[in-house]
Parts: structure tokens; C-alpha cells; sequence
């Protein structure tokens, strides 16, 4: 439950930073003189934090084009099947060595005897080139882009229910909750997510986990939402710290609330808003831990590509065909910059400090 | 990455056997590069792909290892130094005085030390220091010690620590005879005196892997300083003096590890390393330039290697016949050549053509290994072994382009109807993975060099001895393995037909997928001289041979 503004007591001029009764959510730039919206009867239209959020989000043009930008890469991606079998002609991880294409009026070896695989065709078959197993290379970067968006997605569904799960206990139970979570949180905040993440990925490749097999896609996505829970988990845990303490929670508790249902229907939806900002930087975090892992050969296993096996394959002809490792390279900055963008407008809309003048 | 480890360690079983024997060593015809004699001293630098898995010779048993301590570890015997190909597989003396007698029916070799003997540390070499190092090798253990356990007379009870030493071998340090008693007779005896990892090292040596300092050696070179897994420098030894063996060139030989073999290739392209460790596979990204820039500094030179898939014969699906010989049939041995840049030439026998042994391609029963796969039989083979929707794990290493052959083996495996999946293993690791008995791996890649120019040395891989820790399939024949035993008795060259009869049979029953011989890569910078420079069958670089211009 979000705390209601106190009511305000007569007409009176307010001048930025002092809005009535703490937080209404409507944010005026500082030193600007507004008419009290209570005074003479006159009550604004009751306007929420989430719809206020919107209209802000609605004027940030930058935000809303990379919002555009990330759909149009996660459309494109989705449609890969349709790529590969009414365009390519060729599955993901089809071989085709010892096959022929047509360039130019031309049919050349779509891997050279000397194993060189051919190039950009800029047709419908081999669009980006081959790889040294004659797998059409654009047909694997559509593939490879769904591989990363579901990692990243998966990652990130896990990092918010899990890192707010533990947020919410560590804080609100404080006590021997706090003390199993918080260094737990601690001991994993401490490595270096990248090496972290490696080990895991190579141990976890090798045997799995449990009924998991070593190359299921779930495995890069639990290590990426393991590695990154406690960056949610910790802030929410100081955020509950402090929630704990406000009078509405009081509040529910002289009513005979119980503390989960404290937890949930008081608290949680105060951090609605922290999540809603995490959920855009997680997310681009974890399709960037994937690449990161998929390159050093500890995410992704063959013969399943991503983003980042892509980038890593296409190094052994960097200096001669470099589109190999550029092209899934380009598609993940553009990936993570659009969901950064969005992220910092969601952000900016959230935020009740945020310098915007808005109309009522 | 391309390193063919080779762990030999042939496993066990003490075979049975009568009959003659004799060297197994083949003389034959190859070039003598030539050195200008002009240039002597300075540093020499190899890049290299993969480190020897330890500076022990009494560990390791991989082609890297066997590079380094060719010139590090001088046995009683040696491979031909100083000619290229198959010529140096042509078994001379080196500590020994001449090549062994042999007595007792092939049971007995005799050996003589030369007079005047040292490890690079001043220390007189005994004859008993022999006896030491193969003790050593059965302890720690190397990893084909089964060589010396399995055929000397006494060596399964040291092993198992039912005797204090090996009693098949005796020695007189004042005459410096060594006498090598075999349970039965062994033609690859002779090969194995000359592998480096019996060399003699001093009684004072520890019985434990020496993995970062190596042992006191009695080579051209001694160990410098050693960064396990990244650098192995090799300094002059200026005790060394065995008449006939080469003493080196450079004074300082550095073997620079770094796992990216295209910066290997580039650096060696752009003379910042000297040489390109043959073990590994230029890449085909590089070749072309190297091809065309360095003309007059890069060969390819067939070596004795073949490249398979094995079947796991205990369980599904590989335990039918006819899934083995649908996949062998499907398999398109060109493609695989072009995945290592094109050095391999393609061929379904385990026996190279460097081998007495070998067998033309054309015997291949299931389809052309230079012509197209016959997907139509692969089918019906299929069909018929009801295998159809069988779960698959496919074992394979993790570097180039090894992971490109378990990318495409899969591939086909799935188009025939398997459900198969891949198991990447990193490279340090892979053959000791699937080698674990508790594994018991269903198919998978492996890689075999030449240890010693004998057929058997090929043929003993799919040998169905219990506890064997090559035969990663656990091929188990009674035809084969008798035949096997009967025939490492004989010069291969008098039992060639036979060796080749037993290779066909086990492709018929589709025991391995073996799909071609591979050329190694001889590739120097401009600041060698390239015609003295040596790629050796054995030793893959012969760095005695290195001279700078």
C-alpha cells in the first residue's frame, strides 16, 4: 500500500519540495511557484504513481525509439524458424561442408578444401556466409539471438523472484534470516561475476544439474540468476530495512497483520517501483554474462549458438571475413544498448525526483 | 587442439605369445635437410598450442611432452636424427653401444652402455640408473608404463607391489650391460628403448611427478626455466656427448604455450616465434596467407596418424552392428578433411600408409572415403538396427578443430534418426575423461600418432584387454585380440598382409569410424634456416635440428 497524502488543510501557495503531507508523486522543478491544487476547492484528477510514470515515459522520444529498436531484434529473432526453412533452406546446426552455393551467378564450395568457409553472399542462402562447418551463418545469428534473449529472460525472472524473495526475508525477519541471507548474498556479491560464472559453467556443462542435462540452455540461465541475485536482493533488503519502520507498517501490524502478509500486501508493492527499474538492467546484464560466458565456452554449448559463441567462433577469421564476429557482436551492443535506454527512461519516469513539469 | 595425445598406456593384459622376434624398426627412404653449419647459439622460439600434461618424462606421454624430452631424456636407443620423414623411424643406438642382442627365443635383449656416460649435472650414468627410471615410470605412473608392465618379465608384480624391483631386468654397472628378460616374445620392445620415458634419470630422483623442474636429463638440452602449462625453456647442455646424435643448434630453445593457435600461426607468419608447433592445425583462416607470404618456410609433411570416431560396443546404440556401419556410411570423410584445413587425406583404416599394414582406401566397405557418403544404405542400415530415436552423447574436445568434428559427427548422427547431443571436454582432459572406467562413453572422437613405426602400436587400441584405457569403446573381439597377439611377435614387414586382414576386418564390424591421415604443418619464421630444420615422425620438431640464418 502506497502512504495517501495527509489532506490538506486550507488554501496555501507551495513551492517545490514542500508538497504537502509528504510524497503525491506530482513533482514540480525546484524554486517553482504553482497554485496549492487544494486551495478554493479545486481538487486535481486523482493521478497514480504508475499512470504519472507512463505520461513521462510517453514523452521520453528517445526512450520509446529504442523501445521500438528492442522489439523490432526480439520479433526478428522469433521469426528465425520462418527464416530458416522458407528462406535459408537450412536448419541452425545443419552441416553442410561439403555443399555449393550460387554467388554471383557462380556456384563456389560453401567450405574450400583448405576449409575456408565462403563469405557474406547477401542472397537468401548464406546471407552472412558460412562457418567452418557450412552452417548458414544468419540463420544461426537469428537462432543465436533467440538462445541470448531467452537466457537473459530466464536469468532475470529468476534474479527478481529470488533476489527480492531474499531481500524481503533478510530485511523484514532481520535475526537468523538476516544472518543466513546476507552473507550468503555477501560470499557471492564477492566474486568476480564473470569468473564466478565461468566456474560454474564449466562444472555445471560437464554434469548438469540433476535431471538437467550439461547443453540445456537452463543451465547458463540459473548460473546468470545465481551470479546476479544478490544485486537485486542487497537494495532490497536496505529498502525493507527502512519500510520496516514506517508508520503504515505499524499500522498493519496493530491491525493483526501478519508478517508475510505484511511483507506482501505493505511492502512489496513499495518496491514495485525499485524492481520495475531492475528489471530493464538485469536483463541486459545477464544477456551480457551470457555472451561473456558463450565466448570463453562456459554458457552456451555447441552445438547450440548465441550471441556470444558467434562472436568467439567468428574470431578464427577475424582478419579475413571480420562480419563473422562484428555482425552478432552489433546485434548484442544494440541489444543491450536499447534495453539500457529504456531501462534509464523507466527509470526517470519512476522517479519522484525526477525533473520533469508535469501538467495536471 | 590439435596435440595428439597419445597416452599409450596400452593396458594390460600380459599377452601370451611365441615366437621370434625382431625390431620392428623400418628403414626407409626420406630426405636429409641440409644445415649450412653457419649459424650456432641464440634463442629459438616454438609456439605451441598445448603443454606436455607434465616436464616429467615418467608422467606424460603426449606428442608435446615427446617433443621436449626427445632432447631432454637420451634413452638406449633412438629414432634417426637429422632426416625427415618416414626415413627417421629407423631405430640407431644412442646410450647403448650398438643395437640390443637378442637371445631366449625374442625373450631376452641385451644392451651395453657406452663408456663415459653423464646427465646434464656431471653425474656418471649407471646401468642400473635404467632400471630406476623404468621402476619410476611404473610408479608414478607414465602413462604408457603398461609397456613395461605388461611385457618384462616381473613388471605386472612391481606394480602391484608384490616386488621391490623389476626382476626381468638386470644390470652390471662396471660392464654396463642390461639385460631385458620379456614374458614373451615382443618386436615393439625395441621401439619402446627408445622412447624417452626410458631413459635412465640418477637414483636420487624422486618417485613423484616432477611436473614444474622435470628430471636431471642425459639430452643435447637441459631444462631451463619452466612455467607449468605456459613456457618450458631448454638450455645447451654442454655435458652431453653421445657419438653419432646431433648436439643442437641453439643455445635456448623456448616452447611458448598459448591455447590460441591463430595468434600462434600469426606470430610465427609475422616472425615473432620461430616455429609453429606441427602438432597443432594451421588454421584455415591463416593458411591462405601463409601459403602466399611465406613461400620457402611452410611444407606440409605426411606423418603416421589417423583420426576415428569410436562406437561404445557395450550399450545402445553402438552395440548393434548395423547403427555402426549406417553412421561409417554416413559419413563424409571430405568434409572432415576440409574441417582440419585439408591435411588429412582421407581413408576408413586405422593403419596409415607410412605402416606396414596399410590398406588402400578403396577397400573402405561402406562408401567411398574420397566420394560422397551413401546416405541411401546409411538409411536402410538404420531402418534395420531399430535404433531409430536412440539417445546419443557424443564425446569430443574443445578446441579447433576438434570441436568442429564433434559439431559435424553430431550433425549426422542426428540426420540418421538419433537424438544426439554434444559433451564438450577441455583438452588437458579429454582422453583421460573418457577413459575413465566409470564412464563408459557411448561414441566419440579420438586421434592416434605413431609411437613407434608397428602396426601394433595402431592395432592396440581397440585391443579388448580389461581395464585397457584407449580402447574408450570397449571393443572386446576374440578374433582380434588373438590375432593381435600372434602377430606384434613378427616383423611387421613379413606379416604386413595379416596386420592389413585384421585392419579390414575390424572396419567390416565397424569397430572405429577412422576417417583419414593427417600431414602435419612444418612452418618456421624467416629467421631459420628451413632446409636444415627437421619435422620428425617421432618427435614431431626435432629441435636439434633448429638452426638460426
Amino acid at each position: 500500500m502506497i502512504p495517501e497524502p495527509d489532506s490538506g488543510p486550507g488554501p496555501i501557495e507551495v513551492v517545490a519540495g514542500a508538497s504537502p503531507g509528504g510524497t503525491s508523486g506530482i513533482v514540480i522543478t525546484p524554486g517553482e511557484r504553482v497554485a496549492d491544487p487544494w486551495a478554493e476547492g479545486h481538487h486535481p484528477p486523482a493521478i497514480g504513481p504508475w499512470k504519472l510514470a507512463a505520461r513521462r515515459l510517453r514523452r521520453n522520444y528517445l526512450a520509446q525509439a529504442f523501445l521500438v529498436l528492442f522489439l523490432l531484434l526480439v520479433v526478428v529473432c522469433l521469426l528465425a524458424p520462418l527464416y530458416a526453412s522458407d528462406i535459408a533452406h537450412i536448419g541452425p546446426n545443419a552441416n553442410n561442408i561439403t555443399g555449393t552455393v550460387n554467388v554471383g551467378g557462380k556456384m563456389v564450395d560453401v567450405v574450400s578444401p583448405d576449409g575456408v568457409p565462403v563469405g557474406p553472399t547477401f542472397g537468401s542462402h548464406y546471407f552472412f556466409g558460412a562457418d567452418s562447418n557450412g552452417r548458414d551463418l544468419a540463420v544461426r545469428l537469428l537462432y543465436g539471438g533467440r538462445t541470448s534473449l531467452l537466457i537473459g529472460a530466464v536469468a532475470t525472472v529468476i534474479i527478481i523472484v529470488f533476489g527480492t524473495l531474499a531481500g524481503l526475508l533478510s530485511g523484514y525477519f532481520r535475526g537468523v534470516a538476516d544472518m543466513l541471507l546476507r552473507p550468503l548474498m555477501e560470499l557471492i556479491w564477492s566474486f568476480p561475476v564473470v569468473i564466478l560464472g565461468v566456474a560454474l559453467g564449466t562444472a555445471l556443462a560437464l554434469g548438469g544439474i540433476g535431471p538437467v542435462k550439461g547443453n540445456s540452455l537452463f543451465i547458463p540461465a540459473v548460473i546468470i540468476g545465481v551470479v546476479y541475485i544478490p544485486y537485486l536482493g542487497k537494495p532490497i533488503r536496505g529498502e525493507v530495512l527502512r519500510l520496516r519502520e514506517q508508520d503504515f507498517v505499524d499500522a498493519a501490524r496493530v491491525q493483526g497483520m501478519g508478517p508475510w502478509r505484511i511483507m506482501l500486501s505493505e511492502i512489496l508493492p513499495n518496491l514495485s517501483s525499485m524492481i520495475t527499474v531492475f528489471v530493464p538492467m538485469m536483463l541486459a546484464y545477464s544477456i551480457l554474462l551470457e555472451a561473456y560466458l558463450s565466448f570463453l565456452g562456459a554458457g552456451v554449448q555447441a552445438p547450440n549458438a548465441s550471441w556470444g559463441t558467434l562472436i568467439s567462433d567468428g574470431l578464427n577469421y577475424i582478419q579475413t571475413t571480420p562480419t563473422f564476429s562484428l555482425i552478432p557482436g552489433a546485434m548484442l551492443v544494440l541489444t543491450v544498448l536499447s534495453i539500457n535506454v529504456v531501462g534509464d527512461g523507466v527509470r526517470d519516469a519512476l522517479d519522484p525526483r525526477a525533473q520533469v513539469r508535469v501538467r495536471t | 587442439m590439435k596435440r595428439l595425445i597419445m597416452p599409450l598406456a596400452v593396458t594390460g593384459a600380459v599377452v601370451v605369445a611365441l615366437g621370434a622376434c625382431s625390431s620392428s624398426s623400418s628403414s626407409s627412404s626420406g630426405s636429409s635437410p641440409a644445415s649450412t653449419g653457419a649459424a650456432s647459439g641464440g634463442t629459438i622460439t616454438i609456439a605451441a598450442g598445448t603443454a606436455p600434461l607434465s616436464a616429467d618424462q615418467g608422467l606424460d606421454f603426449t606428442t608435446q611432452g615427446q617433443e621436449l624430452y626427445s632432447v631432454i631424456n637420451t634413452p638406449l636407443l633412438t629414432f634417426k636424427r637429422g632426416v625427415q620423414g618416414v626415413a627417421g623411424t629407423q631405430i640407431v643406438p644412442a646410450l647403448a653401444q650398438s643395437l640390443p642382442t637378442m637371445s631366449n627365443g625374442g625373450k631376452t635383449y641385451t644392451f651395453t652402455l657406452r663408456p663415459n656416460l653423464h646427465y646434464s649435472d656431471g653425474t656418471a650414468i649407471k646401468a642400473s640408473d635404467v632400471t630406476y627410471a623404468l621402476e619410476r615410470d611404473i610408479k608414478i605412473p607414465w602413462q604408457a608404463a603398461s609397456f613395461v608392465s605388461a611385457y618384462v618379465a616381473g613388471g605386472t608384480a612391481y606394480a602391484d607391489g608384490k616386488a621391490t624391483t623389476i626382476s626381468g631386468i638386470t644390470t652390471n654397472d662396471a660392464t654396463g650391460t642390461i639385460t631385458v628378460n620379456l614374458v614373451a616374445p615382443f618386436a615393439p620392445i625395441v621401439d619402446i628403448f627408445a622412447l624417452p620415458g626410458t631413459a635412465p634419470v640418477p637414483p636420487n630422483t624422486p618417485m613423484k611427478n616432477l611436473a614444474g623442474t622435470g628430471t636431471i636429463g642425459d639430452g643435447p638440452y637441459k631444462w631451463g626455466a619452466i612455467t607449468a602449462g605456459q613456457s618450458y625453456t631448454l638450455v645447451k647442455n654442454s655435458k652431453f656427448d653421445v657419438p653419432g646424435l646431433p648436439r643442437g643448434h641453439a643455445d635456448t630453445i623456448v616452447y611458448k604455450v598459448n591455447s590460441n593457435v591463430l595468434a600462434d600461426a600469426e606470430q610465427v607468419l609475422n616472425n615473432q616465434a620461430d616455429v609453429f608447433d606441427p602438432g597443432d592445425t594451421l588454421p584455415a583462416s591463416v593458411l591462405p596467407q601463409v601459403k602466399a607470404q611465406a613461400t620457402g618456410r611452410y611444407q606440409a609433411i605426411p606423418t603416421n596418424s589417423t583420426f576415428y570416431f569410436w562406437f561404445g560396443l557395450t550399450q545402445k546404440p553402438f552395440n548393434n552392428l548395423n547403427a555402426r556401419q549406417a553412421v561409417i556410411a554416413a559419413l563424409d570423410d571430405r568434409a572432415l578433411s576440409r574441417l582440419d584445413s585439408g591435411f588429412l587425406s582421407e581413408d576408413c583404416h586405422l593403419i596409415p600408409p607410412g605402416i606396414d599394414g596399410h590398406s588402400s582406401p578403396s577397400s573402405c566397405p561402406y562408401h567411398d572415403p574420397n566420394g560422397a557418403p551413401n546416405m541411401t544404405v546409411a538409411k536402410q542400415l538404420m531402418q534395420k538396427s531399430g535404433m531409430i530415436g536412440q539417445p546419443v552423447t557424443v564425446y569430443g574436445e574443445d578446441r579447433a578443430p576438434r570441436r568442429q568434428y564433434l559439431d559435424y559427427f553430431t550433425s549426422v548422427l542426428n540426420s540418421l534418426g538419433f537424438k544426439a547431443t554434444e559433451k564438450v571436454i577441455n583438452s588437458g582432459v579429454y582422453f583421460t575423461t573418457i577413459g575413465a572406467p566409470s564412464l563408459k562413453p557411448q561414441v566419440g572422437w579420438g586421434d592416434w600418432v605413431q609411437d613407434f613405426p608397428n602396426p601394433w602400436d595402431f592395432m592396440q587400441l581397440f585391443a579388448g584387454n580389461a581395464g585397457s584405457s584407449l580402447n574408450y569403446g570397449y571393443v572386446n573381439d576374440a578374433h582380434y585380440n588373438s590375432t593381435l597377439n600372434t602377430l606384434y611377435q613378427s616383423d611387421p614387414k613379413t606379416v604386413a598382409n595379416q596386420w592389413s586382414a585384421l585392419d579390414q576386418y575390424a572396419v567390416t564390424n565397424a569397430y572405429y569410424a577412422a576417417y583419414g591421415h593427417e600431414e602435419f604443418p612444418k612452418f618456421y619464421s624467416d629467421k631459420l634456416n628451413f632446409n636444415a630444420g627437421v619435422l620428425s615422425v617421432e618427435y614431431q620438431t626435432d629441435m636439434t635440428s633448429l638452426e638460426l640464418k
